[in-house]
C-alpha cells in the first residue's frame, strides 16, 4: 500500500506477537475476546450502513412494494436547488480546509521554535476546544457575530455601515474553521516531527531564504501530515449540518441539513438515505483524487534529484 | 556545530503575532459566552451594562425541567456509553495487541471504521435500522448504541496504545513466579496501564456528552441530550439562558480534560512535541 497520511489516531493495528498458540483454547481466546466488539459493530454499524445504502436505492412502488431506482441519487444533481446545495457543501468544505491549513501551518512551524513551556501552553489552548461541544462553540460565534454583537458594534464605531455577519456562508466557514482547527493542527504537529533540522541548516548554508526553505525543504516533508489534516477537515466540514444551521440559518442549507430535513421533517427515509450515500461517495472521491494528485506531485519532486 | 545562532524558520515577531491572533480567535467565542452568561438583564448583554452581574441565568438553567432533564440524561448516557465502550474495547484491544489470528486486521478495521463515515450517515443508518429492524422508539437504547459506535474507535486506539507500550516481561516474570494469567494481568499489568483505560473512558465520555450531529437524529420525546436542547433553544430564541447552559456544559467537558491531563498527559497521548 502506498504511504498514507500520518493519521491522527493509530488506524493500523500494532505489531502482533510472533508465535501462534497451539492449543484449541489458546487459538479460541482472541476470538472470544474480540467477539463482543465484532458482533456489536457488525450488528449496529456494518449492517445498518449497508441497509441504508440499499434503502437509498429504492423507491416506493404503487402497490406498497419498493423498486430499485437511482431517483434519490439523481435528485442531488437534478434541479438547481439540489446542485446549489451540493456546491455550497463542497465550497464550505473547501474553504474550511484551506482556512484551517493556512492558519495552522505557520503556527505548527512556530511552535517548534519556542520553549517547551510555551509550546505546551499554546498546544493546550488550541486543542482544548476540541473537547467542548460544537453547539457551545457555535453559540459563541452567534453571540459574537449577531447584529447587536460585539463585532458589529466595533465595526460601526469604525465607521463601517450596516453589516450582517450572520446567516451567510462566510459565517459558516468561520465557525467550521473554529470547530475543526484542532484536527488540522494535530495532524500538522505530528507531521512536523519528520522535519530534519540538518536539512534546513544545509539549505540555509547554501543561501536559501526562509520562504524558499519552507517551500522546498520543509513543506514536502510534512506533506503526508498536510494531506491527512486536509482529508480529515474536508470530510468533517462537508458532513456538518448543525454548524450550517446555527450560523447560516435556513437560507444556507447544506447536504447534511437536507438529509436531516428529509429524514426527520418529511419522513422520507429513502430520499435521505440516497442523499447521504451520494454525499459520502462524493466526499470520498474528492479526497481520493486530491490526495492522489498531491502524492504524485510530491513523489515526482523527489525523483528529480 | 554552528557558532552563530541560526534564525528560526519563522521570524519571532510574526510568530508571536500569529499565535496571539489564533489564540484570540480560538478563545473569543468562549469569553463572550462566559461574560454574557453572568448578565442580570433579561436580554443578551454584558454584566457591566444595564442590570449588572448576576447568577440568575444559571439558576434559571437548573430550574428549567427541559434543560435539567437533558443534562441528567446526557450525563447518564455518557457514563453508560463509556462503560460499554470501555468493556468492548478492552477485550478487543487485548485480542488485537496480544494475539496473532486470522480475523485480527478485520476486527481492528471494523472497530475503527466509524471514523471514516460521516456522522450524518451513521445517525441516519441507525435511526432507520433501530426503528425498522428492532422497533425501538426514541430512548436510551438507540442513543446508547449510536454513541458506542462513534466512541469505540477512540477507545480502541487509546487502549491498544497503552497495551502495546507495556513491557510484557514484567508479566512473564509474574508467570514465572507462579501467578495465573488473570492474576498477573490484574496485579502487574493493569495498575501500570490503567491511565490509558482511564483516558479512553474519559474520551468516550466527552465525545458522547458533547455530541450533536448523531444525537440530533436519535432524540425524541423519551430521551434528549443537553447539546441537542441547547441547539434547539438557540435556533428558536436567544436569551442569556443559552450561554449559561453552554457554560455548564463546557465546565463539565473541561473538567474531563483536566482529568485526562493529570492521569495520562495529553502530550504523550497525542505524541506531539515535548520530549518527556
Amino acid at each position: 500500500m502506498t504511504t498514507t497520511a500520518t493519521p491522527v489516531l493509530p488506524v493500523a493495528p500494532p505489531e502482533p506477537p510472533a508465535r501462534r498458540s497451539r492449543s484449541l483454547a489458546g487459538r479460541l481466546e482472541p476470538y472470544l475476546l474480540g467477539l463482543p466488539g465484532l458482533v456489536f459493530m457488525a450488528v449496529f454499524f456494518v449492517v445498518p450502513v449497508i441497509r441504508m445504502v440499499h434503502l437509498g436505492l429504492t423507491v416506493p412502488g404503487d402497490d406498497g412494494t419498493t423498486t430499485f431506482s437511482f431517483d434519490h441519487w439523481r435528485s442531488v444533481f437534478a434541479d438547481d436547488y439540489g446542485r446549489a446545495v451540493l456546491w455550497r457543501t463542497l465550497r464550505i468544505g473547501f474553504w474550511t480546509t484551506v482556512g484551517c491549513l493556512v492558519l495552522a501551518y505557520p503556527l505548527a512551524l512556530w511552535v517548534r521554535q519556542i520553549s517547551a513551556a510555551w509550546r505546551s501552553f499554546v498546544i493546550l489552548v488550541v486543542l482544548s476546544p476540541l473537547l467542548t461541544s460544537s453547539v457551545v462553540r457555535m453559540l459563541g460565534w452567534v453571540l459574537l457575530l449577531y447584529d447587536d454583537g460585539i463585532v458589529n458594534r466595533a465595526l460601526s464605531r469604525l465607521g463601517v455601515g450596516e453589516v450582517h455577519l450572520l446567516y451567510r456562508e462566510s459565517a459558516i466557514v468561520v465557525g467550521a474553521i473554529h470547530v475543526f482547527f484542532g484536527f488540522m493542527f494535530l495532524a500538522l504537529l505530528s507531521a512536523m516531527s519528520r522535519i530534519k533540522e540538518s536539512e534546513i541548516e544545509a539549505a540555509m548554508d547554501l543561501g536559501a531564504g526562509r520562504l524558499r526553505v519552507i517551500r522546498e525543504v520543509v513543506f514536502p516533508v510534512t506533506l503526508p501530515g498536510v494531506i491527512g489534516g486536509c482529508v480529515i477537515v474536508f470530510a468533517l466540514a462537508c458532513s456538518e449540518y448543525a454548524i450550517a444551521n446555527m450560523l447560516g440559518g435556513s437560507s444556507q442549507p447544506v447536504m447534511g441539513s437536507e438529509i436531516y430535513k428529509q429524514a426527520l421533517v418529511y419522513l422520507q427515509w429513502d430520499r435521505a438515505a440516497g442523499i447521504a450515500t451520494v454525499l459520502f461517495v462524493i466526499v470520498t472521491a474528492v479526497i481520493v483524487v486530491f490526495s492522489g494528485l498531491l502524492r504524485r506531485r510530491a513523489l515526482r519532486g523527489l525523483g528529480d534529484e | 556545530m554552528s557558532e552563530r545562532r541560526r534564525p528560526g524558520l519563522i521570524p519571532r515577531g510574526f510568530g508571536v503575532v500569529w499565535t496571539a491572533a489564533i489564540v484570540v480567535f480560538i478563545l473569543a467565542p468562549f469569553v463572550v459566552m462566559l461574560l454574557m452568561s453572568f448578565t442580570g438583564s433579561p436580554f443578551l448583554s454584558y454584566p457591566w451594562q444595564e442590570d449588572g452581574f448576576s447568577l440568575r441565568w444559571y439558576a434559571e438553567f437548573f430550574d428549567s425541567p427541559t434543560f435539567l432533564d437533558a443534562f441528567v440524561d446526557s450525563l447518564l448516557l455518557a457514563v453508560v456509553t463509556s462503560v460499554v465502550t470501555l468493556a468492548i474495547a478492552s477485550l478487543a484491544a487485548l485480542a488485537i495487541v496480544r494475539y496473532a489470528f486470522r480475523l485480527r486486521s478485520t476486527l481492528n478495521l471494523v472497530l475503527v471504521s466509524p471514523l471514516f463515515v460521516p456522522h450524518v450517515m451513521i445517525a441516519l443508518a441507525l435511526l432507520v435500522y433501530t426503528s425498522s429492524v428492532w422497533d425501538w422508539g426514541s430512548g436510551l437504547k438507540r442513543m446508547l448504541v449510536a454513541h458506542v459506535v462513534i466512541t469505540l474507535p477512540f477507545a480502541i486506539a487509546t487502549i491498544s496504545a497503552a497495551l502495546t507500550g507495556f513491557d510484557r516481561n514484567q508479566e512473564y516474570a509474574a508467570y514465572d513466579l507462579g501467578a495465573g494469567r488473570v492474576r498477573a494481568f490484574a496485579s502487574v499489568t493493569f495498575p501500570q496501564i490503567k491511565a490509558g483505560f482511564f483516558a479512553a473512558a474519559v474520551m468516550a465520555f466527552v465525545v458522547s456528552f458533547d455530541n450533536v450531529a448523531v444525537s440530533l437524529f436519535m432524540v425524541g420525546p423519551r430521551y434528549s441530550s443537553l447539546p441537542v436542547e441547547i441547539y434547539s433553544f438557540a435556533i428558536e430564541e436567544i436569551s442569556p439562558l443559552a450561554p449559561a447552559a453552554a457554560m455548564v456544559m463546557t465546565f463539565f467537558s473541561l473538567a474531563a480534560i483536566i482529568a485526562i491531563e493529570r492521569s495520562f498527559g495529553v502530550q504523550r497521548l497525542l505524541g506531539t512535541g515535548a520530549h518527556r
